[in-house]
């Protein structure tokens, strides 16, 4: 098998204790790195509560742009959330065992995107203390939530996908809890026994257990489509220019994995290097991930050129207008990053000596991060910026309050992951040890340490 | 399934020799091939005011049959780029289905022909001043256009078969020279089998590159124009991903026929089959995502230059029953029967629903056609043939008769179909014998 040729170079006894290494006492460099993090999310906080006390005129959000800056992190950190679903739930089914080493903090990395994402609502309405009247519930006024809104769909598509990744995530772990539950010692046994739910290692759980995993890899999978094809039809259902177009669905998907497999990498090259773990994760799984980015990358490059055509071909005026000004008018800069950083920079990872350099992939990822971001920025706000009378058109620039929701928003995602590696194995126990050579002597033969 | 290993396959499979096709098959094959041809010739040529309907049935079938065979080497050559070990024993059946290739260059080279026929942009002398479309629309510049297409596809799926079958045959000559004939230049199976996989591996990927863009290309030229209106952009998209669907649900029926006239089926397990069911059903469910995702915008959006499209195909008595016909067949009754993995892991229960499926494509692809073929000009609610001097089939109310031509013409693409697959196969070891995959592949439980 390509995995045993590529991966295996490390025994099945060291693999608890090396992957639980990075569950030891912090060092100086993670305090340093989470009081950073701390101190961005405090930027993020102010600026919110700076938006809240003045209003939501502090926003650089004005008439025609009422979605900017907010709206385009959102469907940002909704795309981040992509890539943990479709590498535990779709490449399990497909049976890619590459996923094995990463699939963890893939998984971790979606809940907390999602987490993110799901701000953004609540910081875009303004009077965030009545945030709850977006939730349908019979009252005695009568009044509902447009249930013909996209916007509303979203709200179901989010929370239907955060739950199950959720629950993916938290049954993924059961095995690996149930590892650590072994080892540790007072509180934390106590913590950890409670979240393993009582797992043995027995052959019965374990049979179910597989079970129920396949079953909700099988669920999830949708999800990884409908998600963010909801987030579309946010655009694709108005018949403004630019956003109103039935491609948006499967681009939208596709750019969804390919910012959140790009992320995956951004985040995985440096922990790799911190935790000493080379072994587990090898050039080799580095390799796939960017084969999946050159997979999703080329769907994103169609789908942006497939724009253009259509816009040409359709000899609809407002159309070709909008494509028009992306590429030639005040926005020409947002466009440029998307489509530099989105369609020119990966081409890079097609040479397999660049892809396989961990710091040049480094890089490159990060490009596609902010490529992604710009995409989201060019497609929400050129097209509102000069819709259809020339008379409303109006000019949107991000202001400071914007910036520092953004900031704060990348810290509040990577504290959560921060905290995350410190009390949950990034890597799953169990299914590296499925790739490895079992031990043929002692207990472990007789499955008393399966886990 | 018991668990004995099969390590004997280069040596069967080669001492089998290039094989030949049965005169039963050979004269069937020229029958389909009369009947369907003869219809084509006599709507298209020479029945006065029904032209229109033989070419609706060419054009038809051109597009089904080239997409299906272009689906079925991206199907092979998929496998290749994944490096995945499950479909290796039947990656030489995929491959043969881009044989077809070759008449589909015939067959587009010879559209040109029905242009007028075909697209009421053929007739527009004054287009509007702005109009991107007078330039793209071109009888000259369509018509070399989907040459290129068509053509692009051909060259690179040749250089991907080359290097796919180069290995095996050299192997083939060196297991048994007096079947086999030797291959130019062969240097021994130990070198040209690690090269030619890297080439190999190579155009696969040129292919999968290929495959969207010239498959893309061909949905909004041939399909897309005939209401040129109109215009969707998912459309190349969901064409070629339907195309795919059709690549897996053929390969169901091919590798269980293909496998019992080589004698083969021992090296081709059960999981093989699962898995092939498996990727039906996923495709299945991609069809029916990308047709919901086009509806609702265009549902939504509510522009009628849009909602035409569906309006007519949805709505419209002459065509409503057969777009129903297409959703219970593509999707509804393969997703429904395809949840079981019982009835997916044999062929004998699959086969019949890739077949539907199979069908209801070909029925897709008909009501894509036919109602924009038929309309001339729907501002005006006037069919093509109530011009003057042809039958008035605004009268029609059915679209049997367009279908029965339709049929007919299948026939003979079918017959070509099977000629060039068997043309192919039986010439070339039926397995893949000089990958290094095949060995997983075939001894899989």
């Amino acid at each position: 098998m390509d995995v045993k040729i590529h991966e295996i170079n490390f025994s099945y006894g060291e693999i608890t204790k090396d992957i639980l290494r990075t569950l030891e006492k912090p060092r100086p460099t993670y305090w340093l790195m989470m009081a950073m993090i701390v101190a961005g999310l405090g930027i993020g906080v102010a600026s919110w509560m700076y938006q809240i006390k003045e209003g939501m005129g502090v926003a650089g959000l004005n008439h025609p742009v009422g979605w900017g800056v907010y709206i385009t992190d959102f469907v940002f950190w909704v795309g981040i959330g992509h890539a943990g679903t479709l590498i535990s739930a779709i490449l399990f089914l497909f049976r890619a065992k590459w996923r094995n080493a990463i699939f963890r903090s893939a998984e971790a990395m979606t809940i907390f995107a999602v987490l993110t994402a799901a701000l953004f609502p609540l910081i875009h309405v303004g009077r965030v203390w009545v945030a709850w009247w977006l939730i349908p519930y019979p009252n005695q006024r009568e009044l509902w939530v447009n249930f013909r809104s996209p916007l509303l769909w979203d709200v179901f598509a989010i929370n239907t996908y955060f739950s199950v990744s959720a629950i993916f995530f938290c049954i993924g772990l059961i095995p690996d809890v149930a590892a650590i539950r072994d080892k540790a010692k007072g509180m934390r046994k106590k913590i950890y026994t409670f979240m393993s739910l009582g797992f043995d290692n027995s052959n019965h759980q374990w049979r179910h257990y597989m079970a129920g995993y396949g079953f909700f890899a099988a669920l999830a999978t949708p999800l990884v489509l409908s998600v963010h094809s909801v987030v579309s039809w946010d655009f694709a259902v108005s018949i403004v220019p630019g956003w109103h177009s039935t491609l948006f669905a499967p681009y939208f998907v596709a750019g969804a994995v390919f910012s959140g497999m790009a992320m995956v990498i951004t985040i995985l090259i440096p922990f790799r290097s911190i935790f000493n773990l080379e072994k587990y994760l090898t050039i080799w799984h580095f390799d796939m991930m960017s084969r999946l980015i050159m997979l999703t990358g080329s769907i994103v490059t169609y789908s942006y050129l497939t724009e253009y055509f259509i816009a040409w071909y359709s000899d609809d005026v407002f159309e070709i207008f909008i494509f028009h000004e992306r590429v030639f008018g005040k926005y020409q800069i947002p466009f440029l990053m998307m489509f530099g950083c989105n369609c020119v920079v990966p081409l890079l990872l097609w040479s397999r000596k660049l892809r396989t350099n961990l710091k040049v992939l480094w890089v490159i990822t990060i490009f596609i991060n902010i490529g992604m971001w710009f995409e989201r920025f060019n497609i929400i706000v050129s097209s509102l910026a000069q819709e259809y009378d020339p008379f409303s058109w109006g000019w949107y620039v991000p202001s400071w309050v914007e910036f520092g929701v953004t900031i704060g928003s990348f810290c509040w995602f990577f504290m959560w992951f921060f905290l995350f590696i410190k009390f949950f194995p990034s890597m799953a126990l169990t299914e590296m040890k499925e790739i490895a050579d079992p031990p043929v002597t002692g207990d472990a033969a007789h499955g008393k340490e399966a886990a | 399934m018991g668990h004995h290993h099969h390590t004997d396959y280069v040596d069967v499979v080669s001492a089998k020799g290039p094989a030949k096709v049965g005169g039963a098959t050979l004269a069937v094959f020229a029958l389909m091939i009369l009947i369907g041809f003869s219809a084509f010739g006599y709507f298209a040529f020479l029945s006065e005011g029904k032209e229109r309907l033989g070419w609706i049935a060419f054009l038809h079938n051109t597009y089904f049959f080239t997409l299906l065979s272009a689906a079925g080497l991206v199907t092979a050559a998929i496998m290749q780029v994944t490096r995945s070990h499950w479909g290796r024993t039947i990656k030489r059946f995929a491959e043969a289905s881009g044989n077809f290739l070759w008449f589909s260059l015939l067959c587009v080279a010879l559209l040109g022909l029905g242009i007028e026929h075909l697209y009421e942009w053929s007739h527009i002398t004054e287009w509007p001043s702005h109009s991107n479309k007078a330039g793209w629309l071109q009888s000259g510049f369509w018509w070399g256009r989907q040459v290129l297409w068509v053509a692009v596809l051909v060259v690179v799926g040749q250089m991907f078969l080359k290097w796919s079958t180069r290995p095996d045959m050299g192997l083939a000559h060196e297991k048994n020279p007096d079947l086999w004939n030797s291959v130019s230049g062969w240097r021994g199976a130990a070198t040209e089998i690690e090269d030619c996989q890297a080439k190999q591996s190579k155009w696969a990927v040129f292919y999968c590159i290929a495959f969207p863009v010239c498959v893309s290309m061909m949905a909004y030229d041939m399909i897309m124009s005939l209401d040129f209106r109109w215009f969707s952009a998912m459309f190349g998209g969901w064409n070629f991903t339907t195309a795919i669907l059709t690549g897996w649900s053929s390969l169901v029926l091919i590798t269980y026929f293909m496998g019992q006239r080589f004698e083969v089926s021992k090296y081709i397990s059960k999981p093989v089959f699962h898995d092939l069911g498996k990727l039906t059903f996923g495709f299945t469910i991609v069809w029916c995502y990308l047709l919901f995702a086009q509806v609702l915008v265009i549902w939504y959006g509510n522009l009628p230059h849009e909602a035409g499209f569906l309006l007519t195909r949805f709505q419209d008595p002459m065509w409503q029953p057969w777009a129903i016909a297409v959703f219970l067949g593509v999707f509804l009754f393969p997703f429904i029967l395809g949840l079981s993995k019982h009835l997916k892991m044999s062929p004998t229960t699959f086969g019949p629903i890739a077949l539907l499926s199979l069908c209801a494509v070909w029925l897709e692809r008909f009501i894509l056609i036919a109602p924009s073929a038929w309309y001339f000009n729907r501002e005006k609610g006037v069919y093509w043939s109530a011009l003057p001097g042809t039958e008035n089939a605004a009268e029609a109310t059915s679209a049997i008769s367009i279908i029965l031509v339709d049929m007919l013409v299948a026939l003979g693409f079918m017959g070509v179909f099977g000629l060039m697959y068997t043309m192919f196969l039986y010439k070339r070891p039926v397995m893949v014998i000089s990958d290094p995959r095949l060995d997983m592949g075939v001894n899989r439980h």
